[in-house]
């Protein structure tokens, strides 16, 4: 693969990393909640903790391109 | 001159209405579009005769599973060959789908979120059922990083938990999202040069229409980024549970 192709590709990746796992949290949240009547208190933690996913979900990105970076590989 | 509704293209309707036990089983132009997608590929890798020496067309067909299943050795290693196939035709999938759909006239079904949804839930499951049947209750540990001090483990599985089930959120948002940008865009620019040359200053329609000549050669890129990040990610998707740490 030439190296254009793959830094687009991680372009496109990284911004709906995060986004979806914030939907994921809202939805889990949403569904807990029905099914508890417990409205809006499982919203609110998944929606924290769904932000959080998409935080780890772009921090191991970053650190393994780092570490190759660092072994004199090309960025993945 | 009126403009034409950018999202028109994207509408579903029905070619031959079929039910079955109560379920809405009807063939729309999204499904007519699956099956020429699918039929195109099948056409193209029975092109040409077998031969010792490839002539052109059994070259491209080699070539392009070799690209995949090379990307599957460089990411999953050794042990995902057996993938291999089985990714090669959702690449191929969604290769077809991507370029029929920026022909005139056509359908692109990967604009539909819930078609994009099916594809990546396919990988979701695969993966998952994989690494369940590989590594039993050790699986587990893909949310429990060794590294990490134990009391930390409580807040931070859940959030690998949710990590995890955002995969096929990320591979289907992103595949829908993109080509649903990219037409829309095609249709908007379209409609531009069209009330420009309505109007009085109709040479200046040939503005929108360079522009749409640039975003189209774009779309090109596009339809095929999008099919490679789609197999790109299947395959470290499944070499997270096949080889885990």
């Amino acid at each position: 693969m030439t190296q254009p192709e793959k830094t687009y590709g991680t372009a496109l990746r990284l911004g709906t990393d995060f986004v979806s796992a914030v939907i994921v949290g809202l939805i889990l949240g949403y569904w807990i909640d029905r099914f508890f009547e417990t409205t809006p208190l499982f919203l609110i933690i998944f929606l924290i903790l769904g932000a959080l996913a998409g935080f780890r979900n772009v921090y191991k990105y970053a650190t393994k391109a780092i570490s190759k970076d660092n072994n004199g590989d090309d960025h993945a | 001159m009126i403009m034409h509704d950018p999202m028109h293209q994207f509408e579903i309707y029905v070619l031959f209405p079929f039910k079955l036990f109560g379920y809405d089983l009807a063939f729309t132009n999204a499904s007519l579009f699956m099956v020429l997608s699918t039929l195109s590929v099948c056409a193209f890798f029975l092109l040409g005769k077998r031969r010792l020496v490839p002539g052109f067309a059994q070259l491209v067909q080699e070539k392009s599973f070799g690209f995949v299943s090379n990307l599957v050795k460089s990411t999953a290693g050794e042990e995902a060959l057996p993938f291999a196939p089985y990714i090669f035709c959702l690449f191929l999938f969604i290769f077809a789908g991507n370029y029929i759909g920026l022909f005139p006239y056509t359908f692109t079904f990967t604009s539909h979120l819930i078609v994009t949804f099916t594809l990546a839930m396919l990988v979701f499951l695969t993966t998952t059922i994989v690494g369940i049947v590989k590594h039993g209750t050790h699986f587990l540990r893909l949310f429990f990083p060794d590294d990490i001090p134990i009391f930390i483990a409580p807040i931070l599985m859940p959030i690998e938990i949710i990590s995890y089930l955002s995969r096929p959120v990320s591979l289907a948002i992103r595949l829908f999202a993109n080509m649903v940008a990219g037409h829309t865009m095609l249709k908007i620019f379209a409609g531009f040069t069209f009330l420009i040359a309505g109007s009085e200053f109709a040479p200046a329609a040939i503005v929108p229409l360079l522009m749409n000549t640039l975003f189209m050669f774009f779309e090109c890129l596009i339809a095929f980024l999008q099919a490679y990040v789609f197999t790109m990610l299947t395959c470290i998707y499944l070499n997270d549970t096949l080889n885990l740490h």
